[in-house]
Protein backbone atom coordinates (compact mmCIF):
# COMPACT_ATOMS: atom_id res chain seq x y z
CA UNK A 1 0.00 0.00 0.00
CA UNK A 2 1.51 3.65 -0.96
CA UNK A 3 1.66 6.04 1.15
CA UNK A 4 -0.24 9.21 0.62
CA UNK A 5 1.46 12.26 1.42
CA UNK A 6 -1.13 15.46 3.53
CA UNK A 7 -0.73 17.21 0.18
CA UNK A 8 -2.51 14.17 -1.48
CA UNK A 9 -5.03 13.63 1.10
CA UNK A 10 -6.27 17.44 0.18
CA UNK A 11 -6.29 16.48 -3.35
CA UNK A 12 -8.39 13.06 -2.95
CA UNK A 13 -10.50 15.44 -0.53
CA UNK A 14 -10.88 17.72 -3.47
CA UNK A 15 -11.30 14.88 -6.13
CA UNK A 16 -13.64 13.27 -4.27
CA UNK A 17 -15.50 16.61 -4.22
CA UNK A 18 -16.09 16.63 -7.63
CA UNK A 19 -19.59 15.99 -9.06
CA UNK A 20 -20.53 12.95 -11.14
CA UNK A 21 -20.72 14.38 -14.92
CA UNK A 22 -21.92 11.02 -16.14
CA UNK A 23 -24.82 11.18 -18.59
CA UNK A 24 -23.98 14.40 -19.17
CA UNK A 25 -21.66 16.17 -22.43
CA UNK A 26 -19.41 17.62 -19.81
CA UNK A 27 -16.63 16.13 -17.49
CA UNK A 28 -15.11 17.60 -14.90
CA UNK A 29 -11.36 18.70 -14.45
CA UNK A 30 -11.01 20.98 -10.99
CA UNK A 31 -12.69 22.65 -8.46
CA UNK A 32 -12.23 26.35 -8.99
CA UNK A 33 -14.90 28.14 -6.02
CA UNK A 34 -17.49 27.81 -3.67
CA UNK A 35 -19.93 30.32 -3.01
CA UNK A 36 -22.71 30.89 -0.73
CA UNK A 37 -24.55 28.11 -2.16
CA UNK A 38 -22.79 26.41 -5.00
CA UNK A 39 -19.33 25.35 -6.36
CA UNK A 40 -17.58 26.08 -9.82
CA UNK A 41 -15.87 23.73 -11.45
CA UNK A 42 -13.61 23.85 -14.75
CA UNK A 43 -15.02 21.14 -16.88
CA UNK A 44 -14.97 20.32 -20.23
CA UNK A 45 -17.64 20.54 -23.09
CA UNK A 46 -16.40 17.32 -24.83
CA UNK A 47 -18.88 18.02 -27.76
CA UNK A 48 -17.36 21.33 -28.74
CA UNK A 49 -14.34 20.41 -26.69
CA UNK A 50 -14.19 23.46 -25.09
CA UNK A 51 -13.57 24.23 -21.52
CA UNK A 52 -16.74 26.15 -19.38
CA UNK A 53 -17.25 26.68 -15.91
CA UNK A 54 -19.89 24.34 -14.43
CA UNK A 55 -21.65 25.85 -11.60
CA UNK A 56 -24.16 23.56 -8.76
CA UNK A 57 -25.08 23.38 -5.75
CA UNK A 58 -23.03 22.12 -2.80
CA UNK A 59 -25.36 22.22 -0.13
CA UNK A 60 -28.40 20.15 0.71
CA UNK A 61 -31.63 21.48 -0.78
CA UNK A 62 -34.80 19.82 0.96
CA UNK A 63 -37.36 22.03 0.16
CA UNK A 64 -36.06 23.05 -3.28
CA UNK A 65 -35.67 26.73 -2.73
CA UNK A 66 -31.57 26.50 -3.46
CA UNK A 67 -32.43 24.79 -6.63
CA UNK A 68 -35.36 27.41 -7.73
CA UNK A 69 -32.82 30.19 -6.80
CA UNK A 70 -29.75 28.57 -8.67
CA UNK A 71 -31.96 28.58 -11.57
CA UNK A 72 -33.61 31.38 -11.52
CA UNK A 73 -30.02 32.86 -11.72
CA UNK A 74 -29.10 30.73 -15.05
CA UNK A 75 -32.32 32.65 -16.45
CA UNK A 76 -31.59 35.72 -15.13
CA UNK A 77 -27.69 35.39 -16.74
CA UNK A 78 -29.68 33.94 -20.31
CA UNK A 79 -31.40 37.25 -20.75
CA UNK A 80 -28.85 39.41 -20.15
CA UNK A 81 -26.67 39.39 -23.11
CA UNK A 82 -23.79 41.85 -22.68
CA UNK A 83 -20.07 42.09 -23.18
CA UNK A 84 -20.21 42.71 -18.98
CA UNK A 85 -22.10 39.69 -18.14
CA UNK A 86 -20.94 35.55 -18.16
CA UNK A 87 -22.91 34.36 -20.47
CA UNK A 88 -24.06 30.86 -19.43
CA UNK A 89 -24.44 28.30 -22.14
CA UNK A 90 -26.77 25.19 -20.42
CA UNK A 91 -28.76 24.11 -17.54
CA UNK A 92 -29.01 20.28 -16.43
CA UNK A 93 -29.25 17.82 -13.81
CA UNK A 94 -26.27 15.74 -12.35
CA UNK A 95 -26.67 11.89 -11.57
CA UNK A 96 -27.55 12.80 -8.45
CA UNK A 97 -30.20 14.61 -9.15
CA UNK A 98 -28.75 18.74 -8.72
CA UNK A 99 -29.06 21.01 -10.84
CA UNK A 100 -26.12 22.38 -12.80
CA UNK A 101 -25.45 25.24 -15.13
CA UNK A 102 -22.60 26.21 -17.25
CA UNK A 103 -20.97 29.28 -18.20
CA UNK A 104 -18.18 30.94 -20.11
CA UNK A 105 -14.71 30.25 -18.39
CA UNK A 106 -13.53 33.33 -17.75
CA UNK A 107 -9.62 33.10 -17.03
CA UNK A 108 -8.23 36.08 -15.13
CA UNK A 109 -8.71 38.03 -11.63
CA UNK A 110 -11.43 38.51 -9.45
CA UNK A 111 -11.14 42.37 -8.96
CA UNK A 112 -10.08 42.65 -4.99
CA UNK A 113 -7.37 40.52 -6.08
CA UNK A 114 -6.68 42.04 -9.15
CA UNK A 115 -6.64 45.64 -7.38
CA UNK A 116 -2.75 45.53 -7.11
CA UNK A 117 -1.98 45.11 -11.24
CA UNK A 118 -3.68 47.96 -11.72
CA UNK A 119 -1.42 51.20 -11.19
CA UNK A 120 -3.27 53.89 -11.85
CA UNK A 121 -6.40 55.59 -11.17
CA UNK A 122 -7.28 56.04 -14.89
CA UNK A 123 -7.05 52.02 -14.79
CA UNK A 124 -9.17 51.66 -12.05
CA UNK A 125 -11.62 53.92 -13.56
CA UNK A 126 -11.83 52.34 -16.66
CA UNK A 127 -12.67 48.94 -15.17
CA UNK A 128 -15.60 50.75 -12.92
CA UNK A 129 -17.13 52.17 -16.11
CA UNK A 130 -17.17 48.53 -17.40
CA UNK A 131 -18.87 47.46 -13.96
CA UNK A 132 -21.34 50.27 -14.54
CA UNK A 133 -22.18 49.78 -17.95
CA UNK A 134 -23.04 45.74 -17.10
CA UNK A 135 -25.30 46.95 -14.04
CA UNK A 136 -26.79 49.70 -15.96
CA UNK A 137 -27.68 47.20 -18.89
CA UNK A 138 -29.00 44.79 -16.42
CA UNK A 139 -31.20 47.58 -14.87
CA UNK A 140 -32.30 48.25 -18.44
CA UNK A 141 -33.33 44.62 -18.71
CA UNK A 142 -35.47 44.74 -15.09
CA UNK A 143 -32.97 43.20 -13.16
CA UNK A 144 -31.04 44.35 -10.09
CA UNK A 145 -27.52 42.09 -8.80
CA UNK A 146 -28.22 43.11 -5.08
CA UNK A 147 -24.89 41.47 -4.38
CA UNK A 148 -21.94 44.10 -6.46
CA UNK A 149 -18.99 43.97 -4.44
CA UNK A 150 -15.12 43.52 -5.78
CA UNK A 151 -15.48 39.47 -4.98
CA UNK A 152 -17.86 39.17 -7.59
CA UNK A 153 -16.08 40.94 -10.39
CA UNK A 154 -13.76 38.99 -12.74
CA UNK A 155 -11.28 40.88 -14.83
CA UNK A 156 -10.11 38.47 -17.53
CA UNK A 157 -6.77 38.01 -18.90
CA UNK A 158 -7.77 40.59 -22.26
CA UNK A 159 -9.13 43.17 -20.48
CA UNK A 160 -12.77 42.56 -20.02
CA UNK A 161 -14.46 42.74 -17.09
CA UNK A 162 -17.17 40.79 -16.05
CA UNK A 163 -20.00 40.83 -13.49
CA UNK A 164 -20.60 37.51 -11.85
CA UNK A 165 -22.92 35.49 -9.37
CA UNK A 166 -26.14 36.54 -9.87
CA UNK A 167 -27.58 34.35 -7.61
CA UNK A 168 -29.60 36.63 -5.16
CA UNK A 169 -30.50 39.05 -8.12
CA UNK A 170 -34.22 40.43 -8.32
CA UNK A 171 -36.87 40.75 -11.30
CA UNK A 172 -37.97 43.58 -10.91
CA UNK A 173 -40.35 42.94 -14.31
CA UNK A 174 -39.77 41.08 -17.45
CA UNK A 175 -39.68 42.46 -20.91
CA UNK A 176 -43.07 40.68 -21.02
CA UNK A 177 -44.73 42.47 -18.61
CA UNK A 178 -45.17 39.44 -16.46
CA UNK A 179 -43.34 41.12 -13.59
CA UNK A 180 -41.44 38.57 -11.48
CA UNK A 181 -42.76 35.42 -13.51
CA UNK A 182 -39.20 34.23 -13.90
CA UNK A 183 -39.70 33.08 -10.01
CA UNK A 184 -42.21 31.02 -10.69
CA UNK A 185 -41.62 27.70 -11.44
CA UNK A 186 -37.96 27.38 -12.85
CA UNK A 187 -37.22 23.90 -12.39
CA UNK A 188 -40.08 22.95 -15.24
CA UNK A 189 -37.77 22.82 -18.32
CA UNK A 190 -34.71 20.90 -16.64
CA UNK A 191 -33.78 17.89 -18.02
CA UNK A 192 -32.98 15.11 -16.08
CA UNK A 193 -29.64 14.80 -17.74
CA UNK A 194 -27.75 17.32 -19.07
CA UNK A 195 -27.55 16.72 -22.67
CA UNK A 196 -25.70 18.22 -23.93
CA UNK A 197 -15.70 28.63 -14.06
CA UNK A 198 -14.57 31.24 -14.16
CA UNK A 199 -10.81 30.50 -13.10
CA UNK A 200 -11.84 31.87 -9.90
CA UNK A 201 -15.28 30.37 -9.31
CA UNK A 202 -17.15 33.37 -8.16
CA UNK A 203 -16.60 32.54 -4.34
CA UNK A 204 -18.96 34.73 -2.55
CA UNK A 205 -18.30 33.56 0.93
CA UNK A 206 -19.34 36.47 2.37
CA UNK A 207 -22.95 36.69 0.90
CA UNK A 208 -25.83 36.24 3.25
CA UNK A 209 -28.36 34.29 1.35
CA UNK A 210 -31.90 33.70 2.23
CA UNK A 211 -34.33 31.03 0.12
CA UNK A 212 -35.95 32.39 -2.75
CA UNK A 213 -38.26 33.71 -3.47
CA UNK A 214 -37.07 36.60 -0.86
CA UNK A 215 -39.29 37.33 2.00
CA UNK A 216 -39.70 40.38 3.82
CA UNK A 217 -37.28 40.82 6.67
CA UNK A 218 -34.77 38.43 4.70
CA UNK A 219 -31.40 40.13 4.57
CA UNK A 220 -29.04 39.26 1.82
CA UNK A 221 -25.85 40.09 -0.06
CA UNK A 222 -22.69 41.99 1.37
CA UNK A 223 -22.25 44.09 4.62
CA UNK A 224 -20.15 47.08 3.51
CA UNK A 225 -21.40 46.83 -0.15
CA UNK A 226 -25.58 46.77 0.96
CA UNK A 227 -27.52 50.04 0.99
CA UNK A 228 -29.40 50.39 4.21
CA UNK A 229 -32.45 49.35 2.54
CA UNK A 230 -31.08 46.20 2.12
CA UNK A 231 -29.49 45.92 5.42
CA UNK A 232 -33.00 46.41 7.25
CA UNK A 233 -34.08 43.66 4.75
CA UNK A 234 -36.80 45.77 3.25
CA UNK A 235 -36.62 43.18 0.38
CA UNK A 236 -39.94 44.48 -1.51
CA UNK A 237 -38.57 48.23 -1.39
CA UNK A 238 -35.24 47.37 -3.06
CA UNK A 239 -34.59 48.38 -6.79
CA UNK A 240 -31.51 49.76 -8.84
CA UNK A 241 -30.80 52.20 -6.17
CA UNK A 242 -29.22 49.20 -4.25
CA UNK A 243 -26.95 48.20 -6.84
CA UNK A 244 -25.95 52.13 -7.40
CA UNK A 245 -25.19 52.08 -3.58
CA UNK A 246 -23.12 48.79 -4.15
CA UNK A 247 -21.18 50.64 -7.19
CA UNK A 248 -20.33 53.88 -4.82
CA UNK A 249 -18.93 51.12 -2.60
CA UNK A 250 -17.04 49.25 -4.82
CA UNK A 251 -15.26 52.91 -6.26
CA UNK A 252 -14.06 53.58 -2.62
CA UNK A 253 -12.49 50.27 -3.30
CA UNK A 254 -10.74 50.95 -6.04
CA UNK A 255 -9.66 54.65 -5.76
CA UNK A 256 -8.26 53.99 -1.38
CA UNK A 257 -7.88 50.14 -1.89
CA UNK A 258 -10.22 50.16 1.27
CA UNK A 259 -13.16 48.14 1.74
CA UNK A 260 -16.09 49.75 3.17
CA UNK A 261 -16.17 49.46 7.00
CA UNK A 262 -12.19 49.35 6.84
CA UNK A 263 -12.25 45.52 5.11
CA UNK A 264 -9.24 44.93 2.62
CA UNK B 1 -12.49 7.08 -27.88
CA UNK B 2 -14.00 5.95 -25.05
CA UNK B 3 -16.31 7.61 -23.43
CA UNK B 4 -16.56 7.06 -19.92
CA UNK B 5 -19.92 7.22 -18.79
CA UNK B 6 -20.15 3.72 -20.79
CA UNK B 7 -17.21 2.73 -18.29
CA UNK B 8 -18.06 3.59 -14.92
CA UNK B 9 -21.09 1.17 -13.74
CA UNK B 10 -24.92 2.99 -12.91
CA UNK B 11 -24.13 6.58 -12.17
CA UNK B 12 -24.84 6.88 -8.10
CA UNK B 13 -23.91 9.48 -6.21
CA UNK B 14 -23.31 7.43 -3.38
CA UNK B 15 -22.88 4.04 -2.26
CA UNK B 16 -26.19 1.42 -1.84
CA UNK B 17 -24.62 1.42 1.74
CA UNK B 18 -25.21 -1.86 4.40
CA UNK B 19 -26.24 0.52 7.35
CA UNK B 20 -24.33 0.45 10.74
CA UNK B 21 -21.36 -1.72 10.97
CA UNK B 22 -21.45 -1.61 14.43
CA UNK B 23 -24.93 -3.23 14.34
CA UNK B 24 -23.62 -5.79 12.18
CA UNK B 25 -20.45 -6.39 14.25
CA UNK B 26 -22.94 -7.46 16.64
CA UNK B 27 -24.62 -9.31 15.17
CA UNK B 28 -24.67 -13.52 15.80
CA UNK B 29 -23.58 -14.80 12.63
CA UNK B 30 -20.23 -15.12 12.94
CA UNK B 31 -19.20 -14.67 9.48
CA UNK B 32 -21.44 -11.08 9.46
CA UNK B 33 -19.54 -10.42 12.78
CA UNK B 34 -15.92 -10.92 11.53
CA UNK B 35 -16.42 -9.18 8.14
CA UNK B 36 -17.76 -5.96 9.96
CA UNK B 37 -15.23 -6.67 12.62
CA UNK B 38 -12.65 -6.27 9.87
CA UNK B 39 -13.80 -3.70 7.94
CA UNK B 40 -13.30 -1.36 10.94
CA UNK B 41 -10.04 -2.73 11.97
CA UNK B 42 -8.57 -1.90 8.72
CA UNK B 43 -10.07 1.68 8.63
CA UNK B 44 -8.82 2.05 12.47
CA UNK B 45 -6.14 0.77 13.26
CA UNK B 46 -2.80 2.70 11.92
CA UNK B 47 -4.96 5.93 13.22
CA UNK B 48 -5.18 4.30 16.76
CA UNK B 49 -1.47 2.85 16.59
CA UNK B 50 -0.34 6.39 16.04
CA UNK B 51 -2.23 7.99 17.72
CA UNK B 52 -0.95 5.87 20.99
CA UNK B 53 2.50 6.80 19.88
CA UNK B 54 1.50 10.61 19.43
CA UNK B 55 -1.34 11.37 22.66
CA UNK B 56 0.79 8.74 24.92
CA UNK B 57 4.11 9.30 23.65
CA UNK B 58 4.41 5.27 24.24
CA UNK B 59 7.30 3.53 22.42
CA UNK B 60 6.63 1.05 19.15
CA UNK B 61 6.66 -1.83 21.42
CA UNK B 62 4.36 -0.52 23.86
CA UNK B 63 1.94 1.07 21.22
CA UNK B 64 1.55 -2.11 19.71
CA UNK B 65 0.77 -4.19 22.38
CA UNK B 66 -1.91 -1.47 23.38
CA UNK B 67 -3.22 -1.08 19.86
CA UNK B 68 -3.62 -5.22 20.13
CA UNK B 69 -5.10 -4.77 23.26
CA UNK B 70 -7.61 -1.89 21.99
CA UNK B 71 -8.64 -4.42 19.28
CA UNK B 72 -9.02 -7.54 21.02
CA UNK B 73 -11.71 -5.79 23.31
CA UNK B 74 -13.43 -4.36 20.52
CA UNK B 75 -13.20 -8.09 19.21
CA UNK B 76 -14.02 -9.99 22.34
CA UNK B 77 -16.10 -7.85 24.76
CA UNK B 78 -19.17 -5.71 24.80
CA UNK B 79 -16.98 -2.83 23.97
CA UNK B 80 -19.46 -1.65 21.37
CA UNK B 81 -22.31 -1.91 23.23
CA UNK B 82 -21.34 1.02 25.03
CA UNK B 83 -21.84 2.85 21.78
CA UNK B 84 -24.14 5.67 21.14
CA UNK B 85 -24.09 6.74 18.12
CA UNK B 86 -26.57 9.73 19.52
CA UNK B 87 -23.61 10.78 21.58
CA UNK B 88 -20.55 10.68 19.70
CA UNK B 89 -19.11 9.60 16.06
CA UNK B 90 -17.58 6.31 16.08
CA UNK B 91 -14.32 8.24 15.91
CA UNK B 92 -14.57 9.96 18.70
CA UNK B 93 -16.08 6.87 20.67
CA UNK B 94 -12.72 4.68 19.58
CA UNK B 95 -10.28 7.98 20.67
CA UNK B 96 -12.04 7.87 24.01
CA UNK B 97 -11.82 4.25 24.26
CA UNK B 98 -8.24 4.24 23.44
CA UNK B 99 -7.27 6.56 25.93
CA UNK B 100 -9.23 4.64 28.92
CA UNK B 101 -6.93 1.57 27.74
CA UNK B 102 -4.10 3.36 27.44
CA UNK B 103 -4.59 5.30 30.80
CA UNK B 104 -6.20 2.50 32.78
CA UNK B 105 -3.75 -0.34 32.88
CA UNK B 106 -0.10 -0.90 33.13
CA UNK B 107 2.14 -3.22 30.64
CA UNK B 108 1.97 -5.93 32.72
CA UNK B 109 -1.51 -6.38 33.47
CA UNK B 110 -2.21 -5.98 29.66
CA UNK B 111 -0.19 -8.54 29.34
CA UNK B 112 -1.63 -11.15 32.14
CA UNK B 113 -5.11 -10.56 30.75
CA UNK B 114 -4.59 -11.00 27.06
CA UNK B 115 -3.06 -14.27 27.92
CA UNK B 116 -2.68 -17.40 25.46
CA UNK B 117 -6.55 -17.18 24.16
CA UNK B 118 -6.46 -13.51 23.47
CA UNK B 119 -7.28 -12.49 19.64
CA UNK B 120 -3.46 -11.58 17.88
CA UNK B 121 -4.07 -9.01 14.55
CA UNK B 122 -1.61 -9.45 12.16
CA UNK B 123 -1.13 -5.72 11.19
CA UNK B 124 1.75 -4.14 9.55
CA UNK B 125 3.04 -1.52 12.53
CA UNK B 126 6.15 -1.84 10.64
CA UNK B 127 4.55 0.08 7.61
CA UNK B 128 2.19 2.57 10.43
CA UNK B 129 6.19 3.03 11.71
CA UNK B 130 7.25 4.47 8.58
CA UNK B 131 4.45 5.91 8.14
CA UNK B 132 4.78 7.88 11.13
CA UNK B 133 8.21 8.72 10.25
CA UNK B 134 7.27 10.53 7.44
CA UNK B 135 4.53 12.80 8.74
CA UNK B 136 6.46 13.18 12.63
CA UNK B 137 4.75 13.12 15.73
CA UNK B 138 3.23 16.05 16.84
CA UNK B 139 5.70 18.47 19.03
CA UNK B 140 4.68 19.43 22.50
CA UNK B 141 2.72 22.93 22.31
CA UNK B 142 1.78 21.73 18.45
CA UNK B 143 -1.55 23.70 17.73
CA UNK B 144 -2.33 21.05 15.82
CA UNK B 145 -4.93 18.98 18.95
CA UNK B 146 -5.02 15.11 19.24
CA UNK B 147 -8.15 14.93 18.26
CA UNK B 148 -7.51 16.45 14.61
CA UNK B 149 -3.89 14.19 14.47
CA UNK B 150 -6.66 11.10 15.02
CA UNK B 151 -9.07 12.68 12.31
CA UNK B 152 -6.32 13.50 9.65
CA UNK B 153 -4.88 9.58 10.38
CA UNK B 154 -7.91 8.32 10.19
CA UNK B 155 -8.42 10.05 6.39
CA UNK B 156 -5.11 8.68 5.27
CA UNK B 157 -6.30 5.48 6.47
CA UNK B 158 -9.37 5.71 4.91
CA UNK B 159 -8.04 6.88 1.55
CA UNK B 160 -4.93 4.83 1.54
CA UNK B 161 -7.54 1.80 1.72
CA UNK B 162 -9.56 3.31 -0.91
CA UNK B 163 -6.98 3.43 -3.37
CA UNK B 164 -5.66 -0.16 -2.91
CA UNK B 165 -9.18 -0.89 -3.87
CA UNK B 166 -9.22 1.12 -6.96
CA UNK B 167 -5.55 -0.37 -7.78
CA UNK B 168 -7.26 -3.74 -7.76
CA UNK B 169 -10.01 -2.89 -9.64
CA UNK B 170 -8.53 -1.29 -12.39
CA UNK B 171 -6.04 -4.37 -12.48
CA UNK B 172 -8.48 -6.53 -12.60
CA UNK B 173 -10.91 -4.46 -15.24
CA UNK B 174 -7.68 -3.81 -17.75
CA UNK B 175 -7.34 -0.16 -16.86
CA UNK B 176 -4.29 0.45 -15.79
CA UNK B 177 -3.79 3.07 -17.57
CA UNK B 178 -6.60 5.36 -15.92
CA UNK B 179 -4.85 4.16 -12.43
CA UNK B 180 -2.02 5.57 -13.97
CA UNK B 181 -3.39 8.44 -14.45
CA UNK B 182 -4.57 8.89 -11.32
CA UNK B 183 -1.91 7.71 -9.56
CA UNK B 184 0.40 10.47 -11.73
CA UNK B 185 -2.09 13.35 -11.60
CA UNK B 186 -3.65 12.86 -8.17
CA UNK B 187 -1.40 11.04 -5.61
CA UNK B 188 1.95 12.16 -6.86
CA UNK B 189 3.71 14.83 -5.02
CA UNK B 190 5.78 16.36 -7.83
CA UNK B 191 7.71 19.46 -7.77
CA UNK B 192 6.16 20.36 -10.25
CA UNK B 193 2.12 20.21 -11.04
CA UNK B 194 1.54 18.30 -14.58
CA UNK B 195 -0.72 19.22 -16.51
CA UNK B 196 -3.48 17.09 -18.88
CA UNK B 197 -1.51 18.09 -21.83
CA UNK B 198 1.48 17.00 -20.04
CA UNK B 199 0.05 13.73 -18.81
CA UNK B 200 -1.44 13.26 -22.30
CA UNK B 201 2.14 13.81 -24.35
CA UNK B 202 4.05 11.48 -21.71
CA UNK B 203 0.91 8.80 -21.91
CA UNK B 204 0.37 9.04 -26.02
CA UNK B 205 -2.65 10.30 -25.46
CA UNK B 206 -5.20 12.72 -26.47
CA UNK B 207 -5.95 15.34 -24.26
CA UNK B 208 -9.71 14.41 -24.05
CA UNK B 209 -8.65 10.76 -23.07
CA UNK B 210 -6.91 11.89 -20.17
CA UNK B 211 -9.45 13.72 -19.40
CA UNK B 212 -12.36 10.81 -19.48
CA UNK B 213 -9.97 8.06 -18.32
CA UNK B 214 -9.21 10.58 -14.99
CA UNK B 215 -12.45 11.19 -14.93
CA UNK B 216 -13.37 7.51 -14.38
CA UNK B 217 -10.54 6.77 -12.21
CA UNK B 218 -11.58 9.66 -9.68
CA UNK B 219 -15.70 8.48 -9.80
CA UNK B 220 -14.51 5.12 -8.99
CA UNK B 221 -11.97 6.03 -6.19
CA UNK B 222 -15.18 8.39 -5.13
CA UNK B 223 -17.41 5.37 -5.15
CA UNK B 224 -15.03 3.28 -3.30
CA UNK B 225 -14.28 5.97 -0.64
CA UNK B 226 -17.97 6.27 0.10
CA UNK B 227 -18.39 2.66 0.30
CA UNK B 228 -15.42 2.38 2.84
CA UNK B 229 -16.76 5.44 4.82
CA UNK B 230 -20.27 3.71 5.69
CA UNK B 231 -18.02 0.72 6.59
CA UNK B 232 -16.32 3.07 9.26
CA UNK B 233 -19.49 4.48 10.43
CA UNK B 234 -22.15 3.99 12.45
CA UNK B 235 -25.19 4.95 11.14
CA UNK B 236 -26.64 6.88 8.01
CA UNK B 237 -26.53 10.08 9.66
CA UNK B 238 -22.98 10.33 10.41
CA UNK B 239 -22.18 8.89 7.14
CA UNK B 240 -23.43 11.92 5.87
CA UNK B 241 -21.93 13.72 8.36
CA UNK B 242 -18.86 12.58 7.47
CA UNK B 243 -19.05 12.77 3.76
CA UNK B 244 -19.81 15.62 4.07
CA UNK B 245 -16.66 16.49 6.48
CA UNK B 246 -14.66 14.47 3.76
CA UNK B 247 -15.98 15.89 0.63
CA UNK B 248 -17.82 19.02 1.25
CA UNK B 249 -20.66 17.29 -0.17
CA UNK B 250 -23.95 16.14 0.96
CA UNK B 251 -24.69 12.49 -0.29
CA UNK B 252 -28.14 12.22 -1.71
Amino acid sequence: MNWISDAAVARLRAVGSLPDLSGTKYRVLEGVGRGGMGAVYLAEDTTLGRRVALKTLDLPDPTGELTARMLREAQILARLEHPGIVPVHDVGRLADGRVFYTMKFVRGDRLDRHLGKMSSPADRLRIFQKICDAVAFAHAHGVVHRDLKPENVMVGTFGEVLVMDWGVAKVLRDPAGRGEAMSDSPQRNVPATGEAPREDGSASEHTVVAPAPTAHGAVLGTPGYMAPEQARGEVENLDARADVFALGAILRFLLTGQAPGGRL
Amino acid sequence: MMDDTAIGGPARGFPATRWSPIVRARSEDPEERARALESIIAAYWKPVYKYIRARWGKSNEDAKDLTQEFFARLIEKDFLEHYDPEKARLRTFFRTCVDGVVGNQDRAARRLKRGGDAPHLSLDFETAESELARVGLPAPGCTESMEEFFEKEWMRSLFSLAVESLRQECEARGKTVHLRLFERYDLDDGDVRQTYSDLAREFGLSTSEVTNYLAFARREFRRISLEKLCEATSSEEEFRREARSLFGVDPE
